[in-house]
């Protein structure tokens, strides 16, 4: 359907389609359009009327290449009947019916005729102008007789269309006539009013109300268009009397009807009725309560206007030079008179001629006027001519572009003149003719606009009242091209504003059906020109209107049942509406709905995209609602409620966030019935869930996964040049997955957000999956207003293999079901927009959030076992011990699984070691070694599965079936500031017996990852410290004189007593340690011929044992004192040494321990790690001289080998506890003790001829008497030695008396210093002879030493030898 | 001055509102919600068709009732509109120009706070809305004066 308001819109015949009932609508509207092919007739295929050929008016030969404009119209509405005496063009001059003949097949045709014809006489007022009428019978059968009269019958077979034209050239022909019957009245008239818009203004609301009841009472099958946008023009043109005239049957207008019964017959010879025009006409000039002066105004201005509505006619009839010729008449002589009004409605109607003229030039190429009468001007030129006219423009035919700039000017200057109107009159403008005039503009220059520029095609297209070709794209897809734009020299601004300047309030004043009309021209001319947003302003303006249109009708609808039009047939049209409300959103940035993918291509609004307006948006909104709800229609109710909701939620009150919620159901219920809504509506969008995540098991059913290689091997593979490597460490606890296990419960945490006003009740909510089965579980909660809430979903897994999440299916109350999922929620959208103003980093990294979070599987593995702790040996979970103390805790596990364990494998961890405490790098190694020890050498716990051997961590296969129990027994060791500990216990069902293959079953453990479950058995460990040893000393044990070894025993004896006892009793063969000592020195004293002195080598080693506990121990030393080489005493050299500590006492503890000699190349060994995976790291500790590293090694090794020789344990009776008594700790030895400890590289050995030995290095010799003295040194170093000896012999008189010269009373042969031979090292020895002879008697002795005479080092004997001479008997 | 100013909006570069204030008691609203929208289109033909635009000031949009609408373009495409009640007194570009220099000094006294988010929608800062609320009761205070 055309555009009404065209610029050419003034040339044409309206005629009206009536249908002779009964007739199907789609037959109908079939024939409408074939009438319509038919819509321009050439004036010179219209049959002249013979009977006056040289004096019609308008059916002469005249103007043969003239054409005629029919515009056919199905509808229309009596509105502008005022406006029909001024502008002819808005009268329906002819009536054409149409039947179906096929409804009419055993009924007589003339009935219907008779029907149509009577309708015509029974509505006279219906189409009072109506001129011409015809009525044509369609599709009739071949027993149907063509007798009727003043039926025409149109046969569907043969050449219909040269048929069908040649009654249209009938029909014209009869209008033609007709015309000149008009022309010839008004011709006659004395005065011609001006429309009268104020009475229109007076009355407004009744013809609102009018107009509605006539559209409902319409029995045509369509009212209105299919479609709204362009309405039909038709609506409007029917005269209805002005309303002012009380007597509403006085059709005043001379353009009524010629008569009434003759006219319509095929006869048309117009008789009686010319007279009563003019009186009427009089009449009603008279009726208006007009001044006189006014009067005589009119009576003035009357010829002008006369001449005006001539060129009208010869307009409508086509006679173009005569058109144009009488406006410039008309114009000239109502400028005369100053009747603007009139003025500019003929220059109006000029510029429509000239276009026409212009057209029919490119058309024709040669235009004849004949037969004009009047015209001074165009008759010499065929060519569009007006050149005298006030707007000053000529429009040559050559410069033809010219008119894209001057139509657009002389409109100005007929706006000028419309202006002037009120001024000038006492009626008002007609504001109709005013918005129509800017609109014919508006679309104009459109027009030149859309098809590039000025051109004949232009011309033939404004003349057919169409903006393109239209065949190729429908009209609302053509974005304005900016090319052709350009070319064509007109600005989408000049277009706009000439649009704008229609719009305004003054729009109101025109009828409503009038406003639609020019409403949606408007929207129509500034969508295509890209103004989206204005277009959607008028858009909605136009919805205003049309709105208590609809609410009206539907009151009708309701009141009058009877009526009979079902819901369906207004549905065509309410799709039109919502179509516009569709627009209107779109414009606005409402997005219509989300998953439609509507997003519309145009880059305006792509651009607009997620913003908006909110305030526009939300009125729109609410408007898009109360049409629909008009309507009603149920589906858009509910989408724009829901957008609504959706997403002004930010910007409603939470009252009416609660309102519009509950109308949703409401709609919902309503649309159900009327079944326009179906009933899995999804409306929520907003995305409720926001996260969903997997509980973390508890730890005893949490599940660990475990690659076949150990853990060392794998980071070595990984290509890791650190054995310890503190990120990878890390990256694996943080990727540690939770996995699911079949058959188990699984909970989940679910956060769930509500961002609008009111509570959301939700039914029933579950987990929703893809992926392998999964059961969940409905749980129901409540989401309060504008919160979030965190729930529990919980579901169990029916099968192995990766499960998806996807979200949660959630009913909210009162609606269906829907399924939410994570992360596509229109919020983050929102957000990430937000953000996009300053991308960062973070955006990727929160995009790649997101699409974790999009995607969340959780890996499912077969069922597990479940073991449980059963019971335990201890007493509230703790264990008191002391330290040092060994003890045992028994476990007794139960399977409460549906799965047997084949595999248990204990960890230990203890607070010692979990927290450990740092070691100072600057420590020196030994003591960085003492540390090591401590925390790591020295486990807590260990496994009785796998002996004494410390196994921290190992697996063992059992096998233990569900229901069943087992016990396991872990060691527990006291340590010094142990508190707490932990024993978990993994265990798994690795190989699992599958029913297919067994070796597939062997090869199952070899997969990359099986799984454990780990109970764990926490501990809380108190260690008491009971016994702590302190005070060490190590003695040389002299094993000297007889005086010193009576001295010693008194007191060792004493000393000893007590512990001998007790011990004695319950091991009577263990002997006590003094008297062993007293043994062993006896021995040795025994044995000085034979072998050396290695066996009296011994030290004394003393330490305090302190007791600080409340109950008394026993406790047993063990020294080994075995020499490495000697293995058959080793039996005797393991002394034991029992005694007993009361409590809060200290004893003091005598050990003889032989001296240790280490080889040389054991203490050049560096500190050992107690930790073998320790990473090397350069030691920080202050460096230092060689030697001094030497000596501190020598200490350390020679600490160990203490250690290692010395053992305590201890016993509590009462208790029955037993342990270790740590000694390391307060071991601490001083060079000087280690001296006495180590036996010496260099060893000395005297030995007196002739002499009684009294004791090691004691001789008794006779005085007189010529002895040998040898001394033979032992190098037991890794070098030779070259040494001096030198010999000091002293005299000892006893009382500290000494002589040292004692040359006096010894003779000596050879010298006191000699120097030795070389000593090869290894035990090699040198041996110097010293004779001698005492010459008095009494003591002497002898001090010795060799000097290095390299290194200038002194070694000393640590004895003296002692040479007691008495007197030879 | 004599400028009867009935409403200031200011407008994002995504057109999207970002203070709309209406001084005038005639009209609602969303009235000037609705003028400043569809002022946008205008601006954009401005814009479009004149790509070399030196001068902020777009000048006089459309006229609309007894409304006139200027606009007002920053480099950051941040629109400034301003609707003018046509009275009898021939309004001067440069009154208006003055006015939308003032607003847009106040726009950006705004911008350069630090705690000001960019992307925020809607300006809520108090003092801006006193800024133009002073621009805007100003004017039309000297109407009444006139």
């Amino acid at each position: 359907m055309e555009l009404a308001i065209n610029i050419t819109s003034s040339c044409r015949i309206r005629v009206l389609l009536v249908p002779v009932g009964p007739i199907k609508k789609s037959t109908f509207w079939k024939h409408v359009e074939l009438v319509k092919q038919f819509a321009v007739v050439r004036l010179g295929d219209v049959t002249p009327d013979l009977k006056k050929d040289s004096t019609a008016m308008f059916s002469s030969q005249a103007f043969q290449e003239g054409q005629l404009h029919f515009q056919f119209m199905t509808s229309y509405s009596r509105d502008q009947c005022h406006l029909e005496d001024f502008q002819p063009h808005r009268r329906i001059f002819g009536v054409i019916g149409i039947m179906d003949c096929q409804e009419w097949k055993d009924r007589n045709l003339s009935e219907g005729y008779d029907h149509f014809v009577k309708n015509l006489d029974k509505v006279d007022a219906k189409y009072p102008t109506a001129v011409a009428t015809r009525c044509f019978a369609f599709d009739p059968t071949e027993n149907q007789p063509d007798d009727t009269k003043g039926l025409i019958m149109i046969p569907n077979v043969g050449n219909m269309s040269f048929y069908m034209s040649t009654m249209m050239c009938d029909f014209a022909s009869e209008l033609l006539n007709q015309f000149e019957m008009i022309a010839q009245r008004i011709e006659k008239l004395q005065t011609l009013e001006s429309p009268v818009q104020s009475s229109m203004m007076m009355d407004i609301t009744d013809n609102k109300a009018h107009n509605a009841t006539s559209m409902s009472v319409l029995p045509q099958p369509s009212v209105s268009t299919p479609d709204l946008n362009p309405p039909p023009p038709a609506n409007l043109s029917s005269s209805r009397t002005p309303s002012p005239t009380p007597i509403p049957s006085s059709s005043t207008s001379f353009l009524k009807r010629s008569n009434t019964t003759t006219a319509r017959s095929s006869t048309k010879t117009p008789i009686a009725t010319e007279i009563r025009s003019p009186t009427m006409n009089r009449s009603y000039s008279a009726s208006n309560m007009v001044g006189s002066g006014e009067l005589s105004k009119t009576k003035r201005r009357t010829p002008g206007r006369i001449q005006k509505l001539l060129a009208d006619f010869y307009l409508l009839a086509g006679r173009l030079p005569d058109a144009v010729s009488h406006y410039n008449q008309a114009i000239d002589m109502a400028k005369g008179t100053a009747d603007f009004l009139w003025l500019a409605s003929a220059m109006e109607g000029q510029i429509c001629a000239m276009l026409l003229l212009e057209y029919l030039h490119a058309d024709v190429g040669h235009i004849a006027p004949r037969g004009q009468t009047s015209p001074p001007i165009g008759s010499e030129s065929p060519s569009p001519q007006t050149p005298t006219e006030p707007t000053g423009a000529i429009s040559d035919g050559s410069a033809v572009a010219s008119s894209v700039i001057e139509i657009p000017l002389k409109y100005d200057s007929v706006m000028q003149k419309y202006a002037k109107v009120s001024s000038t009159s006492a009626f008002p403008l007609p504001t109709l003719v005013y918005v129509e005039a800017c609109l014919k503009v508006a679309r104009f220059l459109l027009t030149v606009a859309r098809n590039g520029g000025w051109n004949d095609h232009v011309v033939s297209l404004l003349v057919q009242g169409k903006l393109s070709d239209g065949t190729d794209k429908t009209e609302k897809e053509i974005g304005l091209d900016r090319q052709v734009l350009k070319q064509s020299g007109v600005t989408r601004l000049s277009i706009a504003e000439w649009t704008m300047r229609a719009a305004g309030s003054h729009i109101q004043d025109i009828p409503v059906m009038d406003q639609i009309i020019a409403t949606n021209s408007m929207v129509t001319i500034l969508s295509s020109i890209g103004f989206h947003r204005k277009a959607a302003f008028l858009m909605r303006a136009s919805v205003h209107v049309i709105l208590p249109l609809l609410i009206q009708s539907r009151a009708n609808l309701s009141t009058k049942g009877e009526d009979g039009r079902p819901i369906k047939q207004t549905g065509r049209h309410d799709k039109g509406i919502l179509a516009v409300l569709e627009q209107i959103c779109m414009a606005h940035g409402i997005e219509s709905s989300p998953e439609d993918g509507l997003i519309t291509t145009k880059t305006l609004l792509a651009q607009q995209g997620q913003y908006g307006w909110p305030e526009l948006q939300i009125e729109i909104l609410r408007e898009c609602i109360t049409v629909s709800e008009a309507l009603p229609d149920y589906s858009s109710m509910l989408k724009y409620t829901t957008i609504l909701l959706r997403k002004m939620y930010k910007h409603i009150s939470k009252e009416e966030q609660i309102r519009l919620a509950s109308t949703i159901q409401r709609i919902v219920v309503a649309g159900k019935k009327a079944g326009q809504v179906d009933s899995s509506v999804n409306y929520w969008g907003i995305d409720l869930v926001k996260s969903v995540e997997v509980v973390k098991p508890i730890p005893r059913k949490a599940v660990s996964p475990h690659t076949i290689k150990t853990e060392v091997v794998a980071s070595v593979s990984d290509g890791d040049p650190f054995i310890y490597n503190p990120f990878s460490n890390k990256k694996v606890s943080d990727t540690r997955q939770v996995v699911l296990i079949t058959n188990e419960f699984t909970e989940f945490k679910v956060v769930l957000t509500n961002p609008f006003g009111f509570d959301l009740e939700l039914q029933s909510i579950s987990l929703s999956t893809s992926g392998s089965t999964f059961e969940p579980t409905i749980a129901s909660t409540t989401i309060p207003a504008n919160a979030s809430l965190t729930i529990r979903l919980t579901g169990t897994p029916k099968q192995s293999g990766p499960l998806i999440i996807r979200g949660c299916h959630i009913k909210i109350a009162g609606f269906t079901e829907q399924e939410f999922l994570i992360g596509k929620n229109f919020n983050s959208l929102e957000q990430e927009s937000m953000r996009s103003g300053s991308k960062t980093a973070s955006g990727t990294k929160d995009s790649k959030d997101d699409e974790q979070a999009s995607e969340y599987v959780l890996n499912v593995i077969p069922e597990q076992p479940l073991l449980k702790i059963r019971e335990t040996s201890l007493l509230h979970g703790a264990l008191m011990l002391f330290e040092g103390e060994h003890s045992q805790i028994d476990i007794e596990l139960e399977n409460i699984g549906n799965t047997p364990v084949d595999f248990v494998s204990l960890t230990f961890s203890d607070s010692t070691t979990t927290n450990p405490l740092p070691i100072n790098p600057e420590l020196p190694t030994e003591e960085v070694y003492e540390v090591e020890l401590f925390t790591k050498g020295t486990p807590v716990f260990s496994w009785e599965g796998f002996g004494k051997e410390v196994a921290k961590a190992s697996g063992k296969k059992i096998n233990l079936p569900p229901g069943e129990k087992w016990n396991l027994q872990v060691n527990v060791f006291g340590k010094r500031t142990c508190n707490s500990g932990t024993i978990q216990i993994d265990y798994g069902y690795l190989y699992r017996i599958t029913s297919s293959d067994k070796t597939e079953s062997s090869e199952q453990p070899s997969d990359a990852v099986f799984y454990t479950r780990q109970l764990y058995l926490p501990l809380l460990i108190t260690v008491s410290q009971h016994l702590e040893s302190s005070n060490w000393d190590i003695l040389y044990l002299r094993p000297q004189a007889t005086v010193s070894q009576l001295a010693i025993k008194p007191s060792q004896e004493s000393e000893n007593i007590k512990a001998s006892h007790q011990v004695l009793k319950h091991a009577t063969d263990v002997l006590n340690p003094a008297e062993q000592l007293l043994h062993l020195v006896h021995d040795d004293i025994a044995s000085t011929e034979a072998n050396g002195d290695e066996k009296h080598d011994y030290c004394l080693v003393v330490l305090d044992v302190r007791n600080i506990w409340t109950t008394p121990f026993d406790i047993t030393f063990s020294i080994d004192n075995a020499t490495g080489a000697d293995n058959e005493i080793i039996d005797n050299q393991i002394i034991y040494y029992p005694f007993t500590i009361p409590p809060v006492s200290t004893s003091r503890i005598t050990l003889p321990v032989r001296r240790i000699r280490l080889p040389p190349s054991h203490l050049i060994q560096p500190v050992p790690s107690v930790d073998p995976s320790k990473q090397f790291v350069v030691s920080q500790a202050p460096k230092v001289a060689p030697e001094q590293e030497k000596a501190r090694l020598k200490m350390f090794w020679y600490r160990e080998e203490l250690l290692k020789r010395l053992n305590a344990s201890w016993k509590c009776c009462s208790t029955g506890r037993d342990g270790h008594l740590q000694l390391r700790s307060s071991l601490r030895l001083t060079p000087l003790q280690l001296s006495v400890l180590q036996k010496s590289d260099i060893e000395f050995l005297v030995n007196v001829e002739n002499s009684k030995r009294v004791g090691l290095r004691s001789f008794q010799v006779a005085s007189n008497q010529f002895v040998d003295m040898t001394i033979s040194i032992r190098n037991r170093r890794a070098h030779n030695l070259k040494a001096i000896l030198r010999i000091q012999p002293v005299q000892d008189h006893g009382n500290t008396l000494k002589e040292n010269d004692a040359s006096n009373s010894i003779l000596w042969q050879g010298l006191l210093h000699v120097i030795l031979p070389e000593i090869p090292s290894e035990e090699e020895s040198a041996k110097h002879k010293l004779p001698l002879c005492f010459l008095s008697r009494g003591r002497y002795n002898f001090l010795y030493h060799v000097e290095d005479v390299f290194t200038r080092e002194i070694i000393f004997d640590h004895e003296r030898t002692v040479i007691d001479v008495i007197d030879t008997v | 001055m004599s400028i009867d100013i009935n409403c200031i909006a200011v407008i994002g570069k995504r057109n999207d509102p970002l203070y709309i204030k209406n001084y005038s008691s005639s009209h609602p609203d969303l009235k000037y919600h609705y003028i400043a929208h569809t002022a946008i289109d205008v601006i954009e033909e401005r814009v479009l068709n004149n790509q070399k635009l030196t001068d902020a000031y777009l000048g006089l949009l459309y006229a609309m009732e007894d409304l006139a609408v200027y606009g007002f373009m920053t480099n950051t495409r941040v629109k400034i509109i301003i609707v003018v009640a046509v009275t009898d007194n021939i309004i001067k570009d440069a009154d208006i120009k003055a006015v939308f220099i003032k607003v847009h000094s106040a726009y950006v006294m705004h911008v350069c706070n630090p705690f000001h988010n960019l992307d925020q929608n809607f300006v809520a800062s108090k003092r801006f809305a006193n800024a133009v609320d002073q621009i805007g009761q100003q004017n039309a205070k000297a109407t009444i004066d006139v």
